[in-house]
C-alpha cells in the first residue's frame, strides 16, 4: 500500500463526489415531491386531521438529528425484516429530512398567497386542483425558490453524514484517502474544493433567481 | 321563472348573526343595486349566491339550481360558479399572468377552449373594456383602473348569466372611478343581469332597475333607485344617503 498522492487517489474522492451528487439528486427529488405534498396537506384548511398527519410528519423529522435518522435507518430497518443496503439507507433517511423541511418551506409559501387569490380562482368555476395548479402554484414557487436553494445547500452538505454508515460519499473517500496518505490537510482541502464546486452552480443560480425576481416580468 | 331567488338567508360567523333573513328575487338581464354601511351583510350575501361563503339557513335558487346549506362543494356547484362572474373590490388578478392570460386561462382550463379561440374570445372583451393596447401587460404594471377593468373583461369572457360586483370602484382613485363606471354601463348593454354593491349614487340611478338597502343584516328597504335615494323612509336609510349624498 503506497503511501504518497497520486492521480488514482484523485479519481478516487471524484467517485466519491460523484455519489455525494447522486444522493443529492435522489433526495432532493423524493424530498421535492413528497414535502410538495405535506405541505399541501398542512395547509388543507378543511380537514383537520390532514394538516394533523402532515404537521406531525414535518414536526418530527424537522426536529431530529440527521445523523440519528442514518443510523436508525440503517441499523434499524434490518431489525423489522427491511433489508436495506447502505446507499438506498442514505437515501431513505435524507429523504425524510429533506420533505419535513421542504414540507414546511411549501406550506409557508402556500400561505403566504392571498386567500383572494382562492376565491378568484373559484369563482371562475375551477375545482381545488386546478386553483392549485394553475393560480397559487406559480405564485408559491417564485416566493420559495430562494429558500429551497438555500436548503439544497445545506442537504449536500448534510450528505456528508452518510459516511458512518459507510456509504462511499466524498466524505468517506477523502477519510480513507487521508488516513491512507498521511496528508489530512491536502485530502480534506480537495475535498472541500470538491464540496465547494458542487454547491458553488446552485448558489449561483439562487441569486440569478432572486435577481430576476426584483425585475419586470 | 326568476333568475335569482334568495329566500331567507341567514349566516353567522361565529356569534356575529350578519345575515338575518334576507329575500330578494330578481330577473335575467335585471340590475340590483345593493348599498348600506358597512357590516350591514351586503359583501356575504354576494359571497352566498356564488357560495364561496355557505350559508347556514334558507335557500338560493339561480336558474334552477338550488343551494341549501347542506350542498356539498361537487361539479354541480363548479359547474354553477362557471355561470356566475364575480368582481372583486381588490381586483384579484392572477399576479403571474398578463392580462391576456389573465382572461383567457379559465377558458382553457374551465370552459376546455383551444388556445387560439380562447386568445380570440379573451382579445374581444379586453377591447371592449379598452385595454387592446395593454394584452401582454402584467397586473403590476397597470393601474387600479386598468386592472379593474381587465378583472371584468375576466368575468364576461366566461359568458356569465349573472355577475356579482363587490364594490368594485371603492379601492380606486376617483378618476380611476370614472373610467370603470363607464364600462360598466356599457356592460350594462349587454342584457347580463348584475348585483352590485356600490356607492355610485349616478350609477345607481341610471343603470339599476332596484335598490336593496341592507342594513344589520336584513333588507331594509327595497325600490326605484330614485325612490330609495330621495324619499328613504327608515331612519339608518335616511341617515346613509344623507351622509354619501
Amino acid at each position: 500500500m503506497g503511501k504518497s498522492f497520486s492521480y488514482s487517489d484523485v479519481i478516487y474522492l471524484a467517485k466519491g463526489a460523484l455519489v455525494t451528487i447522486e444522493l443529492f439528486i435522489l433526495s432532493a427529488c423524493f424530498g421535492m415531491i413528497i414535502g410538495f405534498v405535506f405541505g399541501i396537506m398542512r395547509s388543507n384548511h378543511r380537514v383537520a386531521v390532514i394538516r394533523w398527519i402532515a404537521a406531525t410528519y414535518i414536526e418530527i423529522f424537522r426536529a431530529t438529528p440527521l445523523l440519528v435518522m442514518i443510523l436508525i435507518i440503517f441499523f434499524g430497518l434490518p431489525f423489522i425484516g427491511i433489508d436495506i443496503n447502505r446507499f438506498w439507507a442514505a437515501v431513505t433517511a435524507l429523504t425524510l429530512y429533506a420533505s419535513a423541511y421542504l414540507g414546511e418551506i411549501f406550506r409557508a409559501g402556500l400561505q403566504s398567497i392571498r386567500k383572494e387569490q382562492w376565491e378568484a380562482g373559484a369563482s371562475l368555476g375551477m375545482n381545488y386542483r386546478k386553483i392549485i395548479r394553475y393560480v397559487i402554484f406559480p405564485q408559491t414557487i417564485k416566493v420559495i425558490t430562494p429558500s429551497i436553494i438555500g436548503f439544497f445547500m445545506g442537504l449536500i452538505k448534510g450528505t456528508a453524514l452518510v459516511s458512518v454508515i459507510g456509504a462511499l460519499d466524498l466524505m468517506l473517500a477523502a477519510r480513507r484517502v487521508a488516513q491512507r496518505t498521511f496528508l489530512p490537510l491536502l485530502v480534506m482541502g480537495i475535498a472541500a474544493i470538491m464540496y465547494f464546486a458542487i454547491c458553488f452552480p446552485l448558489d449561483r443560480l439562487g441569486s440569478r433567481i432572486e435577481q430576476n425576481r426584483e425585475k419586470p416580468l | 321563472m326568476s333568475l335569482l331567488k334568495i329566500k331567507d338567508v341567514h349566516k353567522h360567523f361565529g356569534s356575529l348573526h350578519v345575515l338575518k333573513g334576507i329575500n330578494l328575487e330578481m330577473e335575467k338581464g335585471q340590475c340590483i343595486v345593493i348599498m348600506g354601511p358597512s357590516g350591514s351583510g351586503k359583501s356575504t350575501i354576494l359571497r352566498c349566491v356564488n357560495y364561496l361563503v355557505p350559508f347556514d339557513a334558507g335557500t338560493i335558487e339561480i336558474d334552477g339550481f338550488k343551494l341549501t346549506p347542506k350542498t356539498r362543494i361537487s361539479k354541480q356547484l363548479f359547474g354553477l360558479r362557471k355561470q356566475i362572474g364575480v368582481v372583486f373590490q381588490s381586483f384579484n388578478l392572477f399576479p403571474h399572468l398578463n392580462a391576456l392570460d389573465n382572461v383567457s386561462l379559465a377558458l382553457k382550463i374551465v370552459k376546455k377552449m383551444e388556445k387560439q379561440a380562447a386568445a380570440k374570445t379573451a382579445t374581444h372583451w379586453l377591447e371592449l373594456v379598452g385595454l387592446k393596447d395593454k394584452l401582454l401587460s402584467f397586473p403590476d404594471r397597470l393601474s387600479g383602473g386598468q386592472q379593474q377593468r381587465v378583472a371584468i373583461a375576466r368575468c364576461l369572457a366566461m359568458n356569465p348569466k349573472l355577475m356579482l360586483l363587490d364594490e368594485i370602484t371603492s379601492a380606486l382613485d376617483p378618476e380611476l372611478i370614472a373610467e370603470v363606471i363607464t364600462v360598466l354601463e356599457k356592460v350594462r348593454k349587454l342584457d347580463i343581469a348584475m348585483l352590485i354593491i356600490t356607492h355610485e349614487i349616478q350609477f345607481a340611478r341610471k343603470s339599476g332597475d332596484r335598490v336593496c338597502f341592507f342594513y344589520d343584516g336584513v333588507i331594509l328597504e327595497e325600490g326605484a333607485p330614485d325612490k330609495i335615494i330621495d324619499y328613504p323612509e327608515t331612519e339608518p336609510a335616511k341617515r346613509f344617503f344623507k351622509a354619501i349624498l
